[in-house]
């Protein structure tokens, strides 16, 4: 079928793949891992935490919540540097085993998987499946299909409103009516979901997957890959013919397996996802002609070579490859960032402001002898307890105006404080000149804490006093 | 004509995916720094929209330009 390599034949029309179904070891290993992965996704949004949302990626708000911690904007690069260890982690197992991600995690293969089952449980096996998509439209077909739909649809319902469970706390989307927007993109994601587990599916791989394209460049010699091993395979032989002395029998029930309907024997190929259902096929048949097991198994380029020479597989060499330096290098820099991050996430001060300063006005001299600068701040509780909050500022002279009496800022509540700084001429040395602003809560030593944040303390030049501000002060 | 049609489909994938996954990212960091309830106070036409509709038509946004360069890219390799 799809033997070229693609960039040959860029637009074949696509066909519809019937892959047969398999049992064996990996592919239990598969179940697990599709499972887990669903657990996750329709579960999660579903725990609460601390009295709130396990996690939940609230908008509106401009908050992430994620079990202990409340994230804001301000905290972006936390993000960054998660989506960075992300994509390092990726690297690093694709360096060592190929398309792990592809085969045993990947959204796209799980929820392929889920569609999949249920076309099985409805239409039949693959040899059903085909007979009924061919055959006529008779009542048995239309209800078949029709229960297929209605299954397919309501999953893909329930993974989209699952997704905006992460945006939307998830139980007022049973018990509030819901907003247009949040239903729009519950829609959106359900209808992605049915397109791409329903229908693309090994297309969207194949075509539209940018990590299927780069991940060969991850590859090296010794990565794991899926192959046949052709020194012990070939010549194929056929059961009628014992006269070949190969272990491959010829069966062709790799190739049957295959969701991307490739036949793995004729070496890596790119449309391979990893999914391992040709080992287990294979392992199968190799049991029953009562021949080792792994004649297309997990294995690497280097190590084949080596298995070429010496006709027998060095799997101590196999583990031996993963100290090489580029496996290595890679874990170096992962366990840096990964310590990184928690050492940042561990010292992350609950309490935080930033400085903004009046729009409108450079400074304002509003008494003869003192120059006037108006700031918001923005102050942010990010812990999980109301705060009391004092507000000071670093500079003796200075005079702090607009301060209310109590100052509290709920938990994971921003207040934002507009103040006025009075600063008497003689006080000022530059212009602009640093002003420091300190933010503290609790006076009972055990969380007290303090911040300070710089700004800038604008005026006239400091020789000519008189000249009256720049932009329209009141 | 069932193959001229998926292959046609098949484009559009191609174009629609990669330009989605880079419109999400160009948003996510875009409304990291910018609160489009700020951004409206500023806008040059008088706006009332709230965050949701904020983040929703500034996704859509990034989404229609990266749209427009995948498309014109696939256009200009194909034809
Ligand atoms: S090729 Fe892409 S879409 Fe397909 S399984 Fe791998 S990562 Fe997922
Ligand atoms: S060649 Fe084997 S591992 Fe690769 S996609 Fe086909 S069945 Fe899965």
């Amino acid at each position: 079928m799809n033997q070229q390599p693609l960039e040959t034949v860029p637009y074949v029309a696509h066909e519809k793949k019937y892959p047969r179904e398999i049992q064996g070891r990996f592919q239990s290993l598969r179940a697990v891992t599709v499972v887990l992965v669903l657990l996750v996704y329709y579960g999660l949004p579903w725990l609460n935490w601390q009295g709130h949302q396990a996690v939940l990626f609230d908008l509106p708000q401009r908050q992430f919540y994620i079990f202990h911690f409340i994230f804001w904007p301000q905290d972006f690069y936390y993000l960054t540097w998660l989506l960075i260890i992300a994509a390092l982690s990726l690297f690093l197992i694709t360096a060592i085993a190929g398309r792990l991600w592809c085969g045993y995690t990947c959204p796209q293969t799980v929820w392929t998987e889920v569609f999949l089952w249920v076309e099985r449980c409805i239409e039949g096996n693959y040899r059903r499946q085909k007979r009924l998509d061919e055959g006529p439209w008779s009542g048995e077909k239309i209800l078949k299909k029709t229960a297929k739909q209605f299954v397919w649809v309501f999953i893909a319902l329930w993974t989209g409103f699952t997704f905006i469970g992460y945006f939307t706390p998830i139980r007022s989307l049973f018990s509030q009516p819901v907003g247009s927007w949040e239903l729009f993109w519950g829609f959106f994601y359900s209808l992605a979901t049915y397109g791409n587990a329903g229908f693309l599916r090994e297309q969207v791989c194949q075509y539209m997957c940018p990590y299927a394209r780069f991940q060969s460049a991850m590859f090296d010699r010794d990565t794991w890959v899926i192959a046949y091993n052709k020194v012990r395979g070939e010549p194929r032989k056929r059961r009628e013919s014992m006269l070949a002395q190969g272990d491959c029998i010829d069966c062709q029930l790799c190739v049957q397996v295959c969701p991307t309907g490739i036949d793995i024997r004729n070496g890596l190929q790119y449309e391979c996802i990893g999914c391992a259902a040709c080992i287990d096929a294979c392992d199968q048949v190799m049991e029953k002609i009562d021949r080792p097991k792994g004649l297309i198994a997990y294995t690497s380029e280097a190590t084949m070579e080596i298995a070429d020479q010496n006709g027998a597989e060095d799997k101590f060499l196999q583990w031996k490859s993963l100290l090489r330096p580029r496996v290595l290098i890679y874990t170096f820099i992962w366990l840096i960032l990964v310590v990184g991050f928690l050492i940042s996430m561990a010292l992350r001060n609950p309490l935080a402001f930033d400085i903004l300063r009046d729009r409108n006005a450079l400074y304002q001299i509003s008494e003869p002898g003192f120059v006037d600068n108006v700031y918001t701040l923005k102050i942010m509780n990010k812990d999980h307890r109301a705060y009391s909050i004092q507000v000071d500022v670093l500079e003796p002279q200075a005079v702090l105006m607009g301060l209310p009496e109590t100052l509290f800022v709920a938990a994971g509540d921003v207040y934002n404080l507009v103040v006025r700084i009075r600063l008497p001429e003689q006080a000022i040395r530059q212009n602009p000149q640093s002003l420091k602003f300190q933010v503290s809560r609790s006076m009972d030593a055990l969380d007290a804490l303090k911040v300070v944040e710089e700004t800038l303390f604008w005026s006239s030049s400091p020789t000519i006093h008189n000249t009256i501000n720049v932009r329209d002060s009141k | 004509m069932e193959k001229h049609t998926k292959v046609w489909m098949r484009t559009l994938g191609v174009v629609l995916w990669p330009s989605f996954l880079v419109a999400s990212i160009g948003t996510m960091v875009f409304f990291a720094c910018f609160d489009p309830r700020d951004l409206v106070q500023v806008a040059t036409w008088p706006m009332a929209l709230d965050r949701r509709w904020g983040y929703s038509l500034g996704f859509f946004l990034f989404w229609m330009l990266t749209l427009m360069a995948s498309g014109l890219t696939a256009y200009l390799l194909e034809s």
